[in-house]
């Protein structure tokens, strides 16, 4: 079965002030019809240039290399003409973003801005798209929709806004919905409740969900699969239990460690010593090498490519290769 | 080349010229050299720009029309920015009813057009020296300054090691020139910069309206005036005027806004 | 709109008189202040009788404070004075100018809006391109022209040299009561476009210069974005969402424009022999009718204080974040 969405060797780079910012490194990833895909790294890894990079949304300094190729629905996002490529955005894939404040227009109504993405992809007139806004919002678990229709971004609160977003994503039925970190900038208490729409939605509505997150917890929670990111470069994919339960790459290791939990005795959380390096500077070799705990001479020397490590799982460290670490 | 570099060679050669004027221009400005011949001549070489309608020179007449205009603008400029200051600064410092009061006067200052208020103080005036329009340009120009420079001082006051200097015992002067006064000075010279440009308009606005400054004494303005009657005779009068005032203009803002860009990082 | 609308504008209001009086009060200050009292002017053409008899009648030989407190009692009830070349009421005589002035000014607005924002939006759309620097170049020329001199220019290309546009005055003197009703309205047009075109051209390269970097501040911002990435067409991006977000500043900017385009319409009107309120000042000065000079100023001061408040109300309008939800 063909993916919804395949992405080979996807290559972003930006001018720097003292070079090239290498920000996502021949990223390949798949998501099927109806999956639920969690991209996950810490800042800088390069997930949120992906991400942007599915629907173009890049800032204009930004270069893709000319080998990336971003294939949905049979066709190549990069090399879509303009008209192509605003036919796909909002209709075909759509995305919510991180901070629903700022991402949503101050002096528009919220009725209008979900309107217009309809009027923008369907022939209907104002009023059939703001009784599909209406409809929206009320499925995004908003109460009076009809009420915040006529309301303005800053008098919801970080939840209703959130949801408001996401109906503005999903009113032209989209196949794939792309989550850049939803619910970073919500309190905890809604954050749980803004994931649980948004599974609940990609059920009823049967379509994809990329989810971007530097929140294990999060990823947990919702995901189906798992792909991790560090230093521009996948460095482990697997299925979300299996990846929790046994994680095949050190840096997927070491963010479960350092997440801290509620179960067991209380304890110091171990952190991933050292920082992430540069984007204009990345390490020779595998890019975890000089803070991971199992690096050997091999790794500081050449770089893994992503290995096989078991049905649908795949990790770019040289212990699937060599388990014992280089001292055999 | 940056705009700092540039507004900085074009106002310093504007600044040499005007000083320069006496040496550089070949005739008197007020000179009638020959009612007969030489009424609103052509350029020619012996008067690169041609003479006006009195057989002045206009050339001279423009160098030093770039004196007065100059003068004028920058005398006037240096005195609204000294009124602005200090009314800033007293606003700013002192807040409460000190404050309100000055600033219902700057707005009041700001509602009045310009030029109306000049016309007013000009309808009594019998004999307009440049003297007297340094002043009245002075005088309604301080406005924007004081509000500026206030709300400086009033960003300034409240920072921690304002309130740690006044509890230290330092005397208010002590603390607004040491501390305030640096801080200020940034965006007034680029408002006295761009306010050079405006004053130059002005004074020409007045002075070809007939009430800036007195013939025979040139000013851009004027001459565009004694060039407005035989405009299409003789186009070189009023056109070399207005090119004059807007390059000298045109200086000014480029100065500015390298000032800006300099001085002042957080307003680009 | 919501409510805190009509409190807002009884607040600014009241603000606004504070101004006024205080405008008021300096006037009477500049001319206490000049060289001379009033009537020095006409000292020398009538008897020592009569300028005795004119003084009291204009109450200059009171002591200051009451001349004050005279001057405020006549200017509440409307009483500007009475011009000396006129001789009439100074309100009468301006009357008639100020509708005139008015056109203009709004015209000039027009003008000023249209022209700068295209600028800006052009420029905004290709920021760093040769196209956006010569843009960029002719923005800050305009504003640095004097109106006058461009007021000149433009009668001498357009108005005598090709003949496409009078060359003064707001009507045609010898045609105009004879044309149709639709036929005056078009002749008032005609009069109106250069003296418009002149005043509106200087204040769009100020507006164009101001509106680009707002523009470019709201391009970057995140709401942008997401409009893109909900495949709206680039038109709407522009137009609906930066360019709405991006005139705010704008509005404001505009009611401290009115000064400036009041003190632009004495010079223009000059020029264009327009039959407004900047032209009787300018004319009165010469011969030194002082209450109309003054009259002139107090109206003009009026209109600003009006103006920067319909603009806070615009901008009220415009922006639902400031109306207190």
């Amino acid at each position: 079965m063909t993916p919804l969405l395949e992405v080979r060797d996807l290559t972003v780079t930006f001018p720097a002030r003292d070079g090239v910012a290498l920000a996502a490194d021949a990223v390949s990833l798949a998501i099927d019809g109806g999956e639920t895909l969690a991209v996950v790294g810490e800042s800088g890894c390069g997930k949120t240039v992906t991400a942007l990079s599915l629907l173009r949304l890049l800032p204009a300094s930004a270069r893709v290399a000319p080998q990336s190729r971003i294939l949905f629905e049979g066709a190549d996002i990069l090399t879509l003409d303009a008209e192509a490529l605003r036919r796909v955005r909002g209709a075909r894939m759509a995305m919510v973003f991180q901070e629903p404040m700022t991402s949503l227009n101050p002096v528009l109504s919220v009725g209008t801005q979900l309107a217009e993405t309809v009027e923008a992809h369907e022939p209907v007139n104002r009023r059939a798209a703001l009784d599909r806004a209406a409809e929206m919002l009320a499925l995004v678990g908003l109460p009076d929709p009809r009420r915040v229709l006529r309301q303005y971004p800053h008098e919801l609160s970080g939840g209703m806004r959130q949801r408001a977003m996401i109906a503005m994503a999903l009113i032209c039925g989209p196949r794939l919905l792309i989550a850049d970190e939803p619910t970073t900038a919500l309190d905890v208490t809604v954050q749980a409740q803004i994931l649980e729409l948004l599974a609940s939605l990609r059920q009823r509505l049967g379509m994809s969900l990329l989810l971007i997150t530097h929140n294990l917890g999060v990823a947990a929670g919702i995901a189906d699969r798992v792909a991790v990111m560090y230093g521009g470069r996948i460095v482990e994919t697997a299925a979300c239990r299996e990846l929790f339960a046994a994680p095949a790459h050190p840096y997927t290791a070491g963010l479960l460690q350092a997440a801290p939990r509620l179960d067991g005795p209380a304890r110091p959380t171990p952190a991933i010593p050292g920082a992430v390096p540069p984007a204009t500077a990345w390490p020779a070799g595998c890019r975890f090498h000089p803070r991971c705990p199992r690096a050997w001479e091999r790794c500081g020397r050449e770089e893994p490519p992503l290995l096989d490590a078991g049905p649908a799982r795949a990790s770019r460290c040289w212990l699937v290769a060599d388990p014992s670490g280089g001292r055999a | 080349m940056t705009r700092l570099r540039i507004g900085l060679v074009l106002v310093g050669t504007l600044v040499a010229i005007a000083m320069l004027a006496p040496l550089l221009a070949p005739y008197p400005p007020a000179a009638q050299l020959d009612l007969e011949q030489l009424r609103s001549a052509a350029p020619s070489w012996a008067h690169p720009l041609g003479t006006d309608v009195y057989s002045r020179d206009l050339f001279s007449r423009l160098l030093y029309g770039a004196r007065v205009s100059l003068t004028i603008a920058l005398l006037a400029v240096t005195l609204s920015v000294g009124v602005g200051t200090l009314v800033g600064l007293v606003a700013g410092y002192a807040g409460g009813a000190v404050d309100t009061l000055l600033m219902r006067i700057v707005d009041a200052g700001l509602a009045v057009p310009k030029i109306f208020v000049a016309l007013v103080v000009l309808a009594l005036w019998e004999n307009v020296t440049i003297g007297a329009i340094v002043a009245i340009l002075g005088l309604t120009g301080w406005f924007g300054v004081s509000r500026i420079v206030r709300a400086e001082v009033m960003s300034t006051k409240s920072r921690e090691y304002i309130q740690a200097a006044r509890v230290l015992g330092a005397p208010p002067w002590r603390i607004i020139v040491r501390h305030i006064l640096p801080n200020v000075a940034a965006p007034v010279i680029v408002t006295a910069a761009l306010g050079v440009g405006q004053v130059v308009l002005v004074e020409a606005g007045l002075s070809y309206l007939g009430i800036g400054v007195p013939q025979p004494t040139p000013s851009w303005g004027n001459i565009i005036a004694d060039g407005q009657s035989v405009l299409l005779a003789a186009p070189w009068i009023a056109t070399s005027a207005g090119v004059a005032i807007i390059f000298t203009v045109l200086a000014f803002s480029i100065l500015g806004d390298g000032l800006r860009e300099h001085l002042d990082p957080r307003h680009p | 709109m919501g409510e805190g609308t009509l409190s807002f504008v009884a607040r600014r209001l009241a603000q606004g008189a504070v101004v006024l009086f205080a405008v008021v009060t300096l006037v009477f200050v500049a001319l206490q202040a000049a060289p001379g009292d009033p009537l020095t002017v006409v000292e020398e053409r009538i008897s020592p009788d009569a300028l005795e008899r004119l003084r009291r009648n204009f109450g200059l030989d009171r002591p200051v404070p009451e001349q004050y407190v005279r001057y405020l009692a006549s200017l509440a009830r409307g009483d500007l004075g009475v011009s000396l070349t006129q001789h009439r009421p100074v309100l009468d005589a301006l009357a008639g100018a100020i509708p005139n002035t008015l056109l203009l000014a709004a015209a000039a607005l027009l003008v000023d809006f249209a022209l700068g924002l295209t600028i800006a939006l052009f420029q905004a759309t290709r920021p760093g391109t040769p196209t956006d620097a010569a843009l960029s170049a002719l923005s800050i020329t305009l504003y640095s022209t004097p109106v006058f001199w461009l007021g000149l220019l433009l009668v001498v290309v357009f108005g005598q040299g090709l003949g496409w546009f009078p060359a003064g005055g707001a009507t045609d003197p010898i045609t105009h009561a004879s044309l149709s009703p639709a036929g005056q309205v078009l002749d008032r047009l005609h009069h109106l476009v250069l003296p418009a075109l002149t005043l509106g051209l200087a204040a769009a390269g100020y507006t164009a210069r101001h509106q680009r970097s707002a523009l470019l501040e709201v391009l970057g911002q995140d709401f942008i974005r997401t409009a893109r990435a909900k495949g709206l067409r680039e038109r709407v991006v522009l137009l609906r969402h930066a360019l709405r977000n991006a005139l705010l500043p704008t509005i404001t900017l505009a009611g401290l424009a009115f000064p400036v385009l009041l003190s632009g319409s004495v010079l223009v009107e000059s020029v264009f022999s327009w039959p407004g309120m900047g032209r009787l000042a300018a004319e009165a000065i010469g011969r030194r009718d002082y209450p109309l000079v003054t009259g002139a100023a107090l109206l003009a001061a009026v209109m600003v204080v009006l103006g920067s408040l319909l603009a806070d109300l615009a901008t009220r309008a415009a922006d639902p974040r400031l109306r207190g939800a």
